[in-house]
């Protein structure tokens, strides 16, 4: 008796198996027809680090290192220079895709605001001198990519939440300027001098 | 149908010495024409219905929209891999057994009635003769696992040949009680003989235990474990490449198909449908059978050997024993 | 640089992790009995007592420890070094269950060629952490039955956590302006340099004594019909390149047939340094770091860390923040468990429920990916509290998520985990006895489908839990089947926490006042823990006073998971490893750090 008893169990789960499978065989799939399709991208996505420039087009960096200090792994290597207007500005300024972890230590570094976070996630060459980038390809895809700046402590706007705006030379919205992120009385996260 | 009588007619009219010898060659050559072309177009088709029962799309690429080409380079690639025979290989073993595998997986489909008249050769031991040839396979997995010189190959093949011959039998048992309902051994009888009731109704035990063991007989999850030894070591196929491998994959298709379709014909009446009788209708029941075996592998998880075994010998043959004597109480009590 | 972690450290007060919910009675008692009755030094530290135990009597000491009711510590955590200038010391971890008792044993050993009695006759866990010191630092553990490296290689030129190890590998190189950047130099350039080319494990153990029930660490391998094994037994690797060991790891194994006679699993093919790579990093750089170690874990990873180090620094976390944490936590356990149950489906051969845990995961991954940017390693814990605040409508996003995962939770069930195969499988196979779980240290779902009732979140608890009210689902016997049915029911709870928890978060900041330059005071130590998805995720921190951490020790739960595979492989058939191999939930990233 016990022996139909677990035959009939037995069967059962299995039916109720087929029954999950063949639900879902009707149902629509999930896949994103990548790269016809292109995937929802979170505004706040975490792609690679980019400069960024002011109104007139000039970069926010002064090269004070606070960034190349911060990164774990060194992927950031910085030449300073001083301008004809006295100012510090970076001669050279390099980013070793190869080593980023894209953990937003640097942007959070900066006082300057003169990082983003892109969303830029095609990244992938087929020679890996193509993963460091220069100063000039920083720069320019600052000012077209979508990017953010998230720093610590912050309180999310409402705009991140909408997709990037297109992304033409006046750059896209940013996900809040760091004044947010004194709030709280949380001091920058950083490294002992 | 007119074709058939047609083209009987055209051979009919050849000379006596010509006339069996160009109708066995049509006959072959559409065999195997149905045969090899499904199994052009199953390999695709797993593809895109495992993808649906995950929710995903399968290959979509290689001839769009839905990558219906597909199959295309999977044999080129196939048929561009290097050819190798191992050092320590029993060569004729090693390179006969996926030829032996081909033959019972074609040859099955001599006595399959497509049709009214649309069968190559009605023999009047047809399931005698399918029950034969299905035991060929044993043979032939055998040839590899030992003709391939490894040990884990051997141990996977012995493996293998202890799972099939355990569920040959009930396999054959089941097809038993249909024989004795339809009172003949003849394929295209027992169709015939369903023209009221389909088997399925009168003998449903009989269809369960022929399910499982034709699962089983197919080497398809949840009784994949011949193939799926990469939980340790690869089984019999191990040594297996390029086209050699190709022939063993292609013959578990053609056997899915075999196996289909005796399942459409011995129980759910081959040909006959409710209005319109046809080869369509056998064609529908065989998809439907092939459907459902996929449908099978892709929910369920594999069984363990001795679980495996267990069922085998000390349910199925039970269960289809049980069977046999129902059916003959019922055939005494109603006739 | 002037105090070093060592016997002379002093301990802050308060530095033992369990902040905010006060010291337990008794403990001051406990302590001063104890050190009357073993006659040691015996300290408080938080609520974790610290043993100080000469080198002589380590193992008669921890013997009693083990054995006193009073005590019961029958719990392995975990043991390691540190070395200080001019000492080592030697710590070991262990908890009662019963008392809910947290304690440290240290001892002092000279730099050069320091030896201490091997605790393996007292606690079989300690076998691999025994292994681990010798191949970090150097120790000799006397009486220890497989004294061989263990995530290095056998002939590897040194102890690469002394204070004095040289790297042999080349100088990394910055990239400098206009300059092709250097790669590593390939290693065998270095492998030159340093010794014989890396086969981890191979030569002979360094002391096979006897005495503790030793096991045969033989390291043949059989190659098929190479015609050297015995007629009966023979040994076959599985992995490192396997599709079912979940991450670089090999197991060699020796069976009888179809029947399994011993298990070794082989690690270290993962090892990537984290432990020393963090004394080059100050304390706000690790963070990210930690995500890598158990990957699918990472919240409750950078959790475990932050914990530490803000006991470390005296940092204070707001309320909303650890709101934040739970919920992110939770919710890190469910992606977690989800991997889970759609890997170990594919070690029994159901590819289905694979594909539709990581359709769930997917969603998990988006509200990941809209909350902090990431999608697998978050890096949303900082140093006092979390990155940034949930974006609008988050909260309402990860509802939707939860009511989608609810009803799926059904439909896993009648897919696989009802299923009779499956049953079939999973069913009293690879069972571990509980005693021998928590002499292992084995903890999270593996330990609790033994029945074991512990759970960190709630018997040490932390963070805001004590708020929440949630189950701690528990097995009987320990066998896979019990670990998924754990594991499950785990996602359910978590369920109900982040929907408590997303009821009742307060509002504020999400990160409280971290001071600018992170100097713990010199000789501090604190070790912080949590209950990850695999068990207890624990970070040992020990400062010198400089913005480097001095030593980082990472307590991966994995580690001492897979410690018992042999034990519970044993007598099983071969298509049983692969399933029990799976129902450890191991991260190798976690195992090899």
């Amino acid at each position: 008796m016990a022996v139909l008893l677990d035959t009939w169990k037995a069967a059962r789960s299995m039916v109720k198996g087929l029954g999950v499978t063949i639900r879902e065989f009707f149902s629509p799939p999930v896949t994103v027809q990548y790269p016809d399709q292109r995937p929802r991208i979170s505004p706040l996505f975490r792609g690679h680090p980019v400069l960024l420039s002011d109104e007139t087009g000039k970069l926010k960096c002064t090269a004070c290192m606070a960034c190349a200090r911060a990164c774990p792994v060194d992927a950031i290597s910085i030449e300073s220079a001083r301008g004809e207007d006295r100012k510090m500005y970076p001669r050279a300024w390099n980013l070793n895709m190869g080593r980023c972890l894209q953990c937003n230590l640097c942007v959070e570094a900066c006082p300057f605001d003169a990082l983003g976070m892109s969303t830029r996630f095609e990244t992938a060459v087929d020679n890996p001198e193509g993963l460091i980038y220069d100063l000039e390809t920083l720069a320019e895809l600052g000012r077209t990519q979508p990017y953010s700046r998230v720093t610590v402590g912050q309180k999310l706007a409402g705009a991140e939440a909408a997709a990037p705006a297109a992304a033409t030379g006046a750059g896209s919205r940013e996900a809040g300027d760091s004044t947010d992120a004194t709030r709280g009385g949380a001091a920058k996260e950083g490294e002992a001098r | 149908m007119s074709i058939v009588s047609s083209l009987n007619a055209l051979v009919g009219s050849l000379p006596g010495f010509w006339s069996p010898l160009v109708s066995a060659l049509i006959k072959v050559v559409l065999v195997l024409a149905f045969v090899f072309g499904n199994e052009i177009m199953l390999i695709w088709l797993e593809r895109k219905v495992c993808g649906r029962f995950q929710r995903r799309k399968g290959p979509m690429y290689v001839g769009r929209p839905e990558g219906w080409l597909q199959s295309i380079p999977d044999v080129v690639k196939l048929l561009a891999k290097e050819d190798i025979i191992p050092a320590r290989a029993d060569r004729w073993l090693f390179v006969l057994a996926p030829m032996v595998i081909m033959v019972p997986a074609v040859a099955l489909f001599v006595v399959i009635p497509f049709g009214q008249g649309w069968v190559p050769r009605d023999l009047n031991i047809g399931l005698l003769y399918l029950v034969a040839l299905g035991s060929f396979t044993i043979l032939s997995l055998f040839m590899a696992g030992w003709g391939s010189g490894n040990k884990w190959s051997t141990l996977g093949a012995m493996r293998a040949v202890a799972m099939l011959l355990g569920y040959e039998v009930p396999l054959a048992l089941s097809l038993v009680g249909v024989a004795m309902v339809a009172g003949s051994l003849s394929l295209v009888d027992i169709v015939h003989a369903q023209e009221r009731v389909w088997f399925v109704a009168l003998q449903p035990l009989g269809f369960l235990v022929f399910l499982v063991a034709a699962a089983a007989e197919l080497n398809r999850t949840p009784f994949d474990l011949a193939e799926a030894e990469q939980e340790l070591v690869a089984g019999y196929q191990v040594e297996y490449s390029g086209m050699r491998w190709a022939m063993f994959f292609v013959a578990e298709y053609a056997s899915l198909i075999a196996i289909s379709a005796i399942a459409a014909t011995c129980f759910f009446g081959g040909w006959l449908g409710p209005f319109a009788s046809g080869p369509w209708w056998f064609l529908a029941k065989l998809y439907f059978f092939i459907f459902f075996f996929m449908w099978v592998r892709w929910t369920f998880p594999r069984i363990r050997i001795d679980h495996m075994m267990e069922l085998g010998w000390k349910f199925l043959l039970p269960v289809a024993l049980l069977n046999i004597v129902l059916t003959g109480i019922g055939l005494a009590l109603w006739g | 640089m002037s105090e070093q972690g060592g016997a002379n450290a002093e301990l802050v007060r308060g530095s033992g992790v369990n902040q905010g919910h006060g010291v337990p009675a008794g403990r001051e008692e406990l302590a001063d009995r104890l050190a009357a009755r073993l006659g040691v030094e015996v300290k408080v530290s938080g609520s974790d007592l610290v043993v100080e135990v000469p080198r002589e009597r380590w193992v008669e000491v921890a013997r009693a420890l083990r054995d006193d009711p009073a005590v019961d510590a029958r719990f392995f955590s975990f043991l390691t070094a540190v070395d200080g200038k001019e000492s080592m010391t030697l710590v070991a971890y262990l908890r009662s269950l019963s008392g809910k008792l947290s304690l440290a044993m240290r001892t002092s050993l000279p730099r050069e060629a320091p030896e201490v009695a091997s605790l393996c006759g007292v606690w079989p866990g300690a076998n691999w952490h025994e292994r681990e010191t010798w191949d970090m630092f150097g120790i000799r553990f006397q009486g220890h039955p497989d004294h061989r490296r263990i995530l290095l290689w056998e002939g590897y030129p040194g102890h690469p956590l002394r204070k004095d190890f040289v790297d042999p590998r080349p100088e990394r190189e910055r990239v400098g302006p206009g300059d092709r950047p250097v790669l590593l130099a390939p290693w065998s350039s270095t492998a030159a340099a340093g010794g014989p080319a890396p086969s981890p494990s191979s030569g002979a153990p360094c002391e096979a004594a006897g005495g503790n029930g030793s096991r045969p660490a033989s390291q043949e391998e059989a190659v098929p019909g190479a015609g050297e094994e015995e007629p009966e037994i023979l040994e076959v690797n599985m992995g490192p390149q396997h599709p079912s060991t979940h991450g670089v790891l090999r197991v060699a194994v020796r069976f009888d047939g179809e029947v399994v006679r011993s298990v070794d699993p082989v690690i270290g093919y993962l090892h990537r340094c984290f432990e020393k790579i963090c004394e080059g990093w100050n304390y706000a750089q690790i963070v990210p770091f930690c995500d890598r170690n158990d990957y699918l874990g990472a919240i409750t990873n950078e959790w475990a860390y932050c914990r530490a180090a803000e006991a470390l620094l005296g940092i204070e976390v707001p309320e909303r923040a650890e709101y934040l944490r739970v919920i992110t936590a939770e919710l890190q356990r469910i992606c977690s468990h989800l991997l889970w149950f759609g890997t170990f489906s594919l070690d029994l051969g159901a590819t289905t429920p694979f594909i539709y845990a990581f359709r769930e995961r997917e969603m998990l991954y988006d509200l990941f990916e809209s909350l902090c940017g990431a999608r697998l390693l978050y890096g949303y814990l900082r140093l006092g509290g979390v990155r940034n605040d949930v974006p609008p409508g988050w909260f309402e996003e990860v509802e939707r998520y939860l009511r989608v995962q609810e009803e799926k939770l059904k439909e896993y069930y009648d897919l696989l985990i009802g299923n009779a195969i499956f049953l079939s499988r999973t069913r009293g196979i690879g069972a571990i006895p509980a005693e021998d779980a928590v002499a292992y240290g084995v903890s999270g779902p593996m330990l609790r489908a033994c029945g074991v009732n512990w759970d960190l979140r709630r018997d040490e608890p932390y963070s805001v839990y004590p708020r929440f009210d949630f189950e701690v689902p528990l097995g009987e016997a320990g066998d896979l089947y019990d670990r998924c049915i754990v594991r499950m029911r785990e996602i359910e709870e978590s369920i109900r926490i982040v929907r408590q928890a997303i009821a009742s978060i307060p509002e504020g900041d999400v990160v409280g006042k971290v001071p600018r330059a992170l100097r713990p005071p010199a000789g501090a130590e604190a070790y912080g823990r949590v209950e990850g998805p695999r068990g207890e995720v624990g970070c040992y921190l020990v400062s010198d006073g400089s913005p480097k951490p001095w030593r980082l020790k990472w307590r991966a739960p994995c580690f001492s998971n897979l410690q018992p595979l042999d034990l519970m492989a044993r007598g099983y058939k071969v298509a049983d490893l692969v399933a029990i191999v799976g129902s450890t939930d191991i991260v190798l990233g976690e195992v090899d750090r």
